[in-house]
């Protein structure tokens, strides 16, 4: 069930006139409920893995808060750490590095209960995983270091796990945050009932008009790159960039608007992240859970930049390269982990912005510029499935063009999207129009349902993260 | 009084936008869309008008010429020559059992054929047909063939509100065919039979893929078999004739590209699918090993013939229909 289909509008006042129709107290036990029948709308049998996830993680938490000495402390983390990323390799990565090797696809030639292992594991990445389990990770992590004090009823932390609206492409939340939030929250006013209708608004047209339309118009570009001209191979570039990001941070916009509704408020995924002036800035914008995530569990505890130059350059480039790895079993997601590490080295080595100093328009349009190049050109390596798709865009060029006359109506809310991102830049959509008065607000309101009503993508495009 | 005040007089104007939308989206918008994406619908009704007694279902087994063809008469115009009346026709690429049904319970009483001649392609009861690029295509027409406002049909369709796989879903169900569905033959499985066929000096590309078109065994489960029962019902329900054309395979070609059990097997699917269909009390030509290897012109897809091979066909098919 996405979050753009009817079923999910019939779902979404269904678990609200539950939820509220039950005294407060126990309003969470509705939530956990529904987000299992939300989870088990994909595929039943994904269920049982997100109950293990739970299960282990639950338990095995409990078991490092309650443990006298750091060594068995560590034992237990250890388990978690290797229970939760276990079932992450096993589901995400086993094609990748073992299932699709020479060695075994002659093993399971030979024996059907590895081909079909094989087939699991090659169509059947569970939806979400990899968000489920770095939430869930990031919990032991905190239990571990003292952080977090561990939940002692499993239904109650079952919700955190799997709160719908955030468990298929997060953002990925922390336990603090969010789990405090799902218990005995106050009745959204009607001025939060407002915002989580704007953003819920903006977000769906982010997804539906502009994700879905530019990925139906770049697709075939991304299947033969070598037979488009130099204008479609730019233009394709740049609108997979916007591609992604209208795809993701409407999701995270709708995502947030829902959780709104049931009185939780989820963190921020995005802000702006296409006005960045450097590399370093731009992953302080660009899916903020993950790179918080992987800030807080992964560079820091290797030195961050509090240590010698070598280990600072491998924590950057084990960092990104994990960080890419993160996003599919794929060697163009580990390229382009990859790319991002070694640019992010050379801009903070030898182009660094000095903390508080205020830039020059021309230093703004250098760094602007070479900046939004950059990340264009790694979301060639991203959007490529394989790399010789990547290596056919520097390939001579052919004659076909992405451009067709059928597309001209789509630059109304092209236009209308540029120009949000431009007024929203500063503020997200709903602090920016609870300041406007009613006709404009109303105004926005009406073009953006006006615009997913009539540009709507009727293609094949689903939420690009809920593969991740 | 306030709250609801307010709410109702924004609900107006979001249905006045709504309003506004649909008659923009009616008369600019949806003209095109309907064209590209919900065509099956104008082809339909385009192709009933002509008053007849005969519908003719086909992929594009009825129009497919040989680049050499002296005669370039399609299946269906063979037929109406034959029999001296006007057959209708509906006919075109990947189309299948599964949407023949829901064609058929579209048309209206009063239009409904008192005799329905369809395909009955093999190849179609595989999952490489119904898994094929072109069904997420042909299911969405269905979600324009609606008499409602122009914007739902359109909402419907961006929202997948209709018989939808994703692609992974597709290539899923092909996989699971070839590597787990049991055949009834030394080789277990087709994925199975394919890896023996490249261990023999006979190996070629194909052969291999007569294997993964063919290479299934037809049970009472199968969902394509299930389709053409409904339109069994269907037809008895309307009274009408049915009668299904077991369409002409080149079992010469598989026999010299695999060997003697796709033939084999090929026959095993086709006297399932007479006897079962004759037990329902529907007619079936059966013409699966009627044409001789060089009425096919294509390597693949099989069911396209020469003029020689369309004229066997229309021919059979004549014979079982009343002439004028």
């Amino acid at each position: 069930m996405t979050f753009n289909s009817i079923q999910f509008l019939l779902f979404l006042p269904l678990v609200l006139l539950l939820f509220y129709a039950l005294p407060r107290k126990s309003r969470w036990i509705s939530l956990l409920v529904m987000s299992y029948v939300f989870y088990a709308g994909w595929k039943v049998e994904y269920l049982a893995l997100l109950l293990y996830s739970t299960a282990t993680e639950f338990f095995i938490s409990n078991f490092i808060y309650r443990s006298k000495t750091i060594l068995k402390k560590r034992i237990w983390l250890a388990f978690s750490l290797i229970s939760n990323f276990g079932v992450l390799i096993l589901f995400k990565y086993f094609h990748f590095l073992i299932g699709g090797s020479a060695w075994f696809k002659a093993l399971a030639n030979d024996n059907e209960s590895f081909l079909y292992l094989q087939f699991i594991f090659e169509f059947g990445i569970p939806v979400g995983i990899s968000f489920y389990t770095f939430q869930t990770v990031s919990y032991a992590i905190d239990v571990y270091r003292g952080r977090t004090i561990p939940e002692r009823n499993f239904a109650k932390f079952a919700l955190f796990v799997n709160f719908f609206p955030q468990l298929v492409a997060g953002p990925i939340e922390r336990f603090e945050h969010l789990h405090p939030q799902l218990f005995n929250a106050p009745n959204p006013t009607f001025e939060i009932v407002k915002k989580a209708f704007r953003l819920m608004l903006y977000g769906f047209f982010l997804k539906m008009v502009i994700a879905d339309n530019f990925g139906d118009i770049i697709a075939p570009l991304y299947l033969q790159p070598k037979d488009f001209d130099l204008y479609s191979r730019v233009i394709g570039a740049l609108l997979f960039g916007f591609q992604i990001y209208a795809d993701f941070f409407g999701y995270t916009l709708i995502a947030i608007g829902v959780a709104h509704l049931f009185g939780v408020k989820l963190q921020d995924n995005f802000r702006s992240p296409y006005s960045s002036y450097s590399l370093k800035e731009f992953w302080d914008r660009w899916h903020i859970s993950l790179s918080t995530w992987f800030r807080d569990y992964i560079y820091i505890p290797l030195g961050g930049n509090k240590t010698s130059k070598g280990k600072w350059i491998f924590a950057i480039i084990l960092t990104f390269g994990l960080s890419g790895l993160w996003h599919g079993a794929s060697v163009t997601f580990i390229y382009w982990g990859l790319f991002h590490g070694i640019y992010y080295l050379i801009e903070q080595t030898f182009f660094p912005i000095p903390k508080g100093k205020k830039l020059s328009f021309f230093e703004k349009t250098v760094r602007w510029s070479t900046t939004f190049t950059a990340v264009m050109f790694g979301w060639i390596l991203f959007r490529a499935n394989q790399f010789w798709v990547f290596q056919e865009f520097g390939s001579s060029l052919g004659e076909k063009s992405l451009f067709d006359i059928k597309y001209l109506l789509l630059l109304i809310p092209v236009a209308l999207f540029f120009a949000s991102e431009v007024l929203f830049r500063k503020s997200r959509i709903d602090r920016y129009l609870s300041e406007k008065s009613s006709f404009v607000r109303w105004t926005f309101y009406a073009v953006f349902f006006l615009c997913i009503l009539l540009f709507n993508s009727r293609g094949d495009m689903q939420f690009i993260y809920f593969q991740f | 009084m306030k709250p609801l005040k307010y709410i109702v007089v924004r609900l107006l104007g979001l249905l006045l936008v709504a309003a506004v939308a649909q008659i923009i989206h009616q008369r600019w918008v949806y003209p095109s869309i309907k064209k590209s994406e919900g065509w099956l619908q104008a082809m339909v009704e385009r192709r009933l008008e002509k008053k007849s007694n005969f519908l003719y279902f086909s992929a594009s087994t009825n129009t497919a010429f040989a680049p050499d063809d002296s005669i370039t008469l399609s299946i269906s115009d063979l037929l109406q020559q034959n029999i001296q009346q006007a057959v209708n026709v509906i006919d075109t690429s990947a189309i299948h059992g599964g949407i023949f049904l829901k064609i058929l319970q579209k048309i209206p009483e009063n239009q409904f054929p008192k005799t329905i001649v369809m395909d009955l392609n093999l190849r179609s009861f595989g999952a490489n047909w119904i898994h094929s690029d072109l069904e997420n295509s042909l299911q969405r027409n269905f979600v324009y063939w609606n008499e409602r406002p122009s914007l739902l049909n359109h909402l419907f369709a961006a929202t997948k509100w209709y018989d939808y796989k994703s692609p992974n879903e597709h290539l899923r169900a092909i996989e699971y065919q070839q590597k787990f569905e049991r055949l009834p033959f030394n080789h277990p499985t087709i994925k199975k039979w394919c890896d023996s066929l490249f261990q023999t000096v006979n190996y070629s590309e194909d052969g291999k893929t007569m294997i993964e078109h063919f290479g299934f065994h037809i049970q009472s489960d199968n969902q394509q078999l299930k389709n053409f029962e409904a339109i069994v019902a269907l037809a008895k329900s309307h009274e009408s004739k049915l009668i299904l054309v077991l369409l002409p395979e080149n079992v010469e070609k598989m026999k010299l590209l695999v060997d003697q059990q796709l033939p084999a097997l090929i026959e095993k699917n086709a006297e399932f699918l007479t006897n079962h269909f004759k037990k329902m009390g529907v007619l079936v030509i059966d013409l699966h090993a009627k044409l001789p290897k060089e009425s096919f012109f294509e390597a693949f897809p099989t069911e396209h013939y020469n003029a020689f091979g369309r004229q066997i066909v229309a021919t059979a098919i004549a014979g079982k229909l009343p002439k004028k």
